[in-house]
C-alpha cells in the first residue's frame, strides 16, 4: 500500500503541453479528488496515472514503487470509466472477474471474490446478465466491482457519475465513499461537480490550466478559498475589486477601500498593496434595516423568493458594484425591491486575496 | 521525448510496414501502369497517347464507355430511387418480395447476368426464337440495348440500397418541422428531404458509374460491335502479350482518369453542401390499399421477376439436353452437371481454393490495417488509409494489367502462379474489407480496450480478449461477402491467370465465348451453390445480419 506521490511531472497531449512541472502527494488510502472546468488537465493528470500517457518528464511514485516508466496493466490500478466500458459481450460475472482471471486467480477463489464484491454493489442475482440488460445506475457499480474486486493499490475514477441521473448520483456516490473506506485504498477521482468534490473528499485539488491552483480537505478549499478562480468554482462567491493601502500577511486582518466604503477583512495569502479582490460568499452577506449604524448603504435591485431562502441583487452606493445574495432563516423573504438597506460583511467571513 | 518515440514504436514500424506492402502491392503496380503510358512504342515509337490520339477506334471506346456510364447511371437511378422511397414510406402487399432484392445482384455474378440475358434473348434465345416462330421479329439484343438493359438489372440494386438507407435514417421530425412551418407535405419532402438523402443517391450513383466504367464480363460478352475501354484494354493487352505494354496501359490509364474525374466531381459537388446527417427516426410506413397499392405491387414484382430472371434460366439452363450450342429447352438432364462435377471439376477446385486463401488473408490483413487506421494513429496512418481505398478507383481489369507488369519478372515474379490470382483476389476486396472492419473498430470505445490493460492484462492480449470478440460477427459477416464476391471475380482473375488455373467465372466466360450454354449454365449453377451455402449458413444458422442493421 501507500499514497501517490507525483514529482515535477510534465505530461503532453496532441503536441501541446497539458500539465507542467507538477508535483502533488496523495495520502496513503484517502480520496483525492481532482476538481476543475473541462479542459483544465484533470483527465490528462488521470490517465497519466494509469499510465496511459506518458510523461515527458518527471516521477510517479505509488508508495515507494517508481511506477513512471511501467505499462498501465503493470501498475496494479482500478480505474473507473466515464462511459463504464463494460464488456458488452461479456456477463456481469464475467465482467467482475476479469481481472481476476488477469492475474490467474484459482476459479473458487474468482467466484467467491467476485460473487462477495456483486452483493456489496448490490448486485447479486444479476451474475449472467450481459451490461445492455442493465440500467446505467447498475453499471455503473458493475464497474466499480469490477475495479475493486482486484484490490488495486490505487483506484482511479473519470468523472464516474456523470452519465447518471441526479438522484443516483446521490446514491452511488455513497456507495462508492463506503466501499472505499472500507478498503482504504488510496482514490483519485476526477470530477467537474463541486457538490461531488466536497461531499466525497479527504482532500481537493482544485485545478486550473494544468496546474494545482489550491488543495486542502473540502472545508478549507470552500471556507478559505487562495483566488476569486476558486471561490467562484466551489460555491457562488461575490468578486469584487478594490484596494488597499498596506502589504498584509497571511491570515492578517487588512482594512480595504470597497467602493466607497472602509471595511475590514482578512488575508487569504500575501497580499501587497494596491489592487485586490474581496471575496465573500452570498450567504455570509448580511442585510440590516437602513436605519441600523454599520454596514455599506445600498439598494435592492432584485428579489427571487426560492421558498428555503430568497436571493437578492443589492447595488453598494449609488453606482457601486451589485452584490449577489442568499438569505434564509426567518422572514428571508421580506425585503422589497427597491428597498434601502445595509450591506454588512463580516472582517471573519471576508476575504482578500491578489488580483 | 526519446522514450515517447519508443513507446509508440512497435506501431509504428507496423504502420510503416504496412504502409510498404500496401505501397508496392497497389501503388507500385499503379505507378507501373502510369508510367509505361508515356513510353514509346517498338513498332513506331510514338506514346500511347499519340496513338490514342490519333485512332478513332479508341476514341470511340473512351466515348462509347462514358455514354454508358452515364445512360446506365441515370437508369438505375431511375428505378432504384422510387424503389427505396416507395419501401420506405409505404406498405403493401408484396412489400417483402423486395427484401430479397439485395440478395440478387449479390448471388448471381455478372457474367452468369449476362449470359443467361443471352440464352433469353440473344440470337439463339428462347424469347427470341419463340416469338420468332409466332412472327414477332425481335431486335438484336447485342450491343446497347444488352448493355444499358443488363447492366441495369444489375446495378440499380446499389442505388436502391443506398437510397433506402439514408431514407429510413433521415429523422421523420425535420419534415414535420417543415410543415409546421406551413410547407406542404409534397414541398416538404423536396425542401427538408431531398438534401439531406441527395449525397447519399450521389454516393450510389457515382459508385454505379465506376462500376459501369470498369465492367468486364457483359461489356464483353454483350458488347459486340459497341467499342468499350474495358473490352478493347483486355483485348490489347491479350495481344501485346510479350510486345511493349504501352497501349494496354494508356488505355487502362484513361478509365483511372475516367474513375477519377468522377470521383472528383462528386467531391465537388458534396463539398458545396456539407450535411451532418443526423439519424433520426424514419417515418413509419404508411399503408395504402386499392389501385394504387395494385400498381406498387404489379411495378415492385416486375422489377424483382425480372432481377430473379438470370438465377431462373441458369437452374433451367444446367438441367437442359444441348448439341454444341443449340439448347434443347423442355428435354431435361442431369448431364450437363455431371460432366462438370465429375469429368472437369478443376475451375471448381481452383475456385474453392483461390477465393478461400483470398478471403482468409483479407480478413487478417483487413482487420489488422484496420486496427492501425481507427486506434493506433500516427504520421502515416493518411497514407496507409489512402492506398487502402485506391483499388476502389480501379477497375479489375487495370488491376490485373498493373499486376503482371510488375510481377511477371524481375524482384518478384509471380505471374504464372497461384498468387497472383489470390493477390489480384485481395487487392480488389481490400477496399471493403477496411471499411467494414473500421466501421466496427468506431463503435468500439477505447476504453473498453483501456479497462481491460487497466485490470492487468497487457494490450496485445486485451485486444484478443476484449475486441476481437465484439468484432468476431462483423467479420464474420465480412467474410461471407468477401467470398461471394470473390468467388465470382473475373476481370482481374481473366488478366493475371494461366492454363491450368481457370476459375469458375474464367471457365465460364470461355463456355459463353464459344457458345456451349449448357456447359456453361451447369458451372455457373455450382458457381451459385457456392455463393449461396455460406450466405444461408451465415444468416440462418448464426444468424448474421449479412446486409447491414435492417
Amino acid at each position: 500500500m501507500g499514497g501517490i506521490s507525483i514529482e515535477d511531472v510534465s505530461v503532453s497531449y496532441a503536441g501541446n503541453r497539458v500539465i507542467q512541472n507538477l508535483s502533488l502527494t496523495i495520502k496513503d488510502g484517502a480520496l483525492f479528488t481532482l476538481l476543475g472546468p473541462s479542459g483544465c488537465g484533470k483527465t490528462t493528470l488521470l490517465r497519466m496515472l494509469a499510465g496511459f500517457l506518458p510523461v515527458d518528464s518527471g516521477r510517479i511514485r505509488f508508495g515507494e514503487t517508481d511506477v513512471t516508466q511501467w505499462p498501465p496493466y503493470k501498475r496494479d490500478i482500478g480505474m473507473v470509466f466515464q462511459d463504464y466500458a463494460l464488456f458488452p459481450d461479456k456477463t456481469v460475472f464475467d465482467n467482475v472477474a476479469y481481472g481476476l482471471r488477469a492475474r490467474k486467480r484459482d476459479e473458487a477463489t474468482i467466484r467467491a471474490r467476485t460473487g462477495e464484491y456483486l452483493e456489496r454493489v448490490g448486485l447479486s442475482g444479476f451474475e449472467k446478465r450481459r451490461p445492455a440488460e442493465l440500467s446505467g445506475g447498475q453499471r455503473q457499480r458493475v464497474a466499480l466491482a469490477r475495479a475493486l474486486v482486484i484490490a488495486p493499490q490505487v483506484l482511479l475514477m473519470d468523472e464516474p457519475l456523470s452519465n447518471l441521473d441526479a438522484k443516483l448520483r446521490v446514491q452511488v456516490r455513497e456507495t462508492i465513499r463506503d466501499l472505499q473506506k472500507e478498503a482504504a485504498i488510496t482514490t483519485v477521482f476526477v470530477t467537474h461537480d463541486q457538490e461531488e468534490a466536497l461531499a466525497l473528499s479527504d482532500a481537493i485539488g482544485l485545478m486550473r490550466a494544468g496546474q494545482i491552483e489550491q488543495m486542502g480537505p473540502p472545508v478549507e478549499i470552500y471556507s478559505t478559498p487562495v483566488s476569486a478562480y476558486v471561490a467562484d468554482f466551489v460555491g457562488a462567491a461575490n468578486v469584487i475589486a478594490a484596494t488597499t493601502q498596506a502589504h498584509a500577511g497571511k491570515g492578517a486582518d487588512v482594512e480595504v477601500q470597497l467602493a466607497s466604503a472602509r471595511i475590514v477583512a482578512r488575508a487569504v495569502t500575501d497580499v501587497p498593496a494596491g489592487s485586490v479582490q474581496v471575496l465573500a460568499r452570498q450567504e455570509d452577506v448580511e442585510l440590516h434595516a437602513p436605519d441600523t449604524g454599520s454596514g455599506i448603504p445600498g439598494t435592492v435591485l432584485r428579489r427571487q423568493y426560492l421558498g428555503s431562502r430568497t436571493h437578492y441583487k443589492v447595488q453598494l452606493g449609488v453606482n457601486g458594484p451589485v452584490l449577489a445574495v442568499e438569505r434564509t432563516g426567518l422572514a428571508h423573504g421580506s425585503i422589497q425591491e427597491g428597498a434601502a438597506v445595509r450591506v454588512v460583511l463580516d472582517r471573519a467571513l471576508t476575504l482578500v486575496v491578489p488580483r | 521525448m526519446n522514450r515517447r518515440l519508443f513507446d509508440g514504436g512497435i506501431w509504428f514500424w507496423l504502420s510503416l510496414a504496412a504502409l510498404v506492402v500496401l505501397g508496392a502491392f497497389i501503388l507500385y503496380p499503379l505507378i507501373n501502369v502510369l508510367a509505361s503510358s508515356f513510353g514509346a512504342a517498338r513498332m513506331d515509337g510514338r506514346s500511347g497517347w499519340q496513338i490514342l490520339l490519333s485512332e478513332p477506334k479508341y476514341l470511340r471506346a473512351v466515348g462509347n464507355t462514358m455514354l454508358l456510364g452515364l445512360v446506365v447511371t441515370l437508369t438505375t437511378t431511375v428505378i432504384g430511387v422510387p424503389l427505396a422511397y416507395v419501401t420506405a414510406r409505404f406498405r403493401f402487399p408484396g412489400k417483402a418480395l423486395i427484401a430479397i432484392l439485395p440478395l440478387t445482384t449479390l448471388i448471381v455474378p455478372e457474367v452468369i447476368a449476362a449470359q443467361t440475358w443471352l440464352m433469353m434473348l440473344g440470337n439463339n434465345g428462347l424469347i427470341t426464337r419463340t416469338l420468332g416462330e409466332w412472327g414477332i421479329p425481335v431486335p438484336s439484343f447485342y450491343g446497347w440495348p444488352g448493355l444499358i438493359i443488363v447492366m441495369t438489372f444489375i446495378y440499380y440494386t446499389y442505388i436502391y440500397m443506398g437510397t433506402l438507407a439514408a431514407i429510413r435514417g433521415f429523422d421523420h421530425q425535420l419534415e414535420q418541422a417543415a410543415q409546421s412551418l406551413g410547407a406542404s407535405p409534397g414541398r416538404a419532402r423536396l425542401d427538408v428531404m431531398l438534401p439531406v438523402v441527395l449525397p447519399a443517391i450521389l454516393a450510389s450513383a457515382l459508385l454505379v458509374f465506376t462500376l459501369v466504367v470498369g465492367n468486364f464480363a457483359v461489356a464483353t460478352i454483350l458488347g459486340h460491335k459497341v467499342e468499350l475501354l474495358s473490352v478493347i484494354t483486355y483485348q490489347t493487352f491479350v495481344s501485346e502479350i510479350g510486345n511493349d505494354p504501352v497501349m494496354q496501359s494508356t488505355l487502362a490509364s484513361v478509365s483511372i482518369g475516367i474513375v477519377a474525374l468522377a470521383l472528383f466531381l462528386q467531391r465537388f459537388i458534396l463539398a458545396r453542401g456539407r450535411y451532418e446527417i443526423t439519424l433520426g427516426r424514419g417515418a413509419k410506413p404508411v399503408d395504402i390499399r386499392g389501385v394504387p397499392a395494385l400498381a406498387l405491387a404489379g411495378a415492385a414484382t416486375i422489377v424483382v421477376l425480372i432481377s430473379l430472371l438470370p438465377l431462373a434460366s441458369v437452374i433451367a439452363g444446367a438441367f437442359t439436353r444441348a448439341r454444341g450450342p443449340v439448347m434443347r429447352w423442355g428435354e431435361w438432364t442431369t448431364a450437363n452437371l455431371e460432366r462438370v462435377l465429375i469429368n472437369a471439376p478443376d475451375p471448381i477446385i481452383n475456385t474453392l481454393i483461390y477465393a478461400g486463401a483470398a478471403t482468409a488473408l483479407s480478413l487478417i490483413v483487413s482487420t489488422g490495417v484496420s486496427y492501425m487506421l481507427v486506434k493506433k494513429r500516427n504520421i502515416l496512418t493518411p497514407a496507409i488509409d489512402y492506398l487502402a481505398a485506391l483499388p476502389l478507383a480501379l477497375s479489375g481489369t487495370v488491376i490485373g494489367i498493373g499486376l503482371v507488369m510488375s510481377f511477371n519478372q524481375g524482384w518478384l515474379p509471380l505471374t504464372g502462379t497461384a498468387a497472383i490470382i489470390v493477390l489480384a483476389y485481395l487487392i480488389r476486396r481490400l477496399p471493403f474489407g477496411v471499411r467494414n472492419a473500421s466501421s466496427t473498430l468506431y463503435n468500439i470505445p477505447n476504453s473498453i480496450e483501456e479497462a481491460s490493460i487497466s485490470l492487468g492484462v497487457p494490450p496485445l492480449r486485451s485486444f484478443v480478449a476484449v475486441v476481437l470478440p465484439l468484432m468476431v460477427p462483423a467479420i464474420a459477416a465480412a467474410g461471407v461477402l468477401v467470398w461471394t464476391t470473390t468467388v465470382a471475380e473475373l476481370s482481374a482473375s481473366i488478366v493475371v491467370y494461366s492454363g491450368g488455373r481457370e476459375t469458375l467465372p474464367i471457365q465460364i466466360f470461355r463456355l459463353i465465348d464459344s457458345g456451349l450454354m449448357a456447359q456453361a449454365s451447369a458451372y455457373g449453377l455450382v458457381l451459385v451453390s457456392i455463393i449461396l451455402i455460406p450466405i444461408i449458413i451465415a444468416t440462418a444458422l448464426f444468424r448474421l445480419d449479412i446486409f447491414g442493421a435492417k
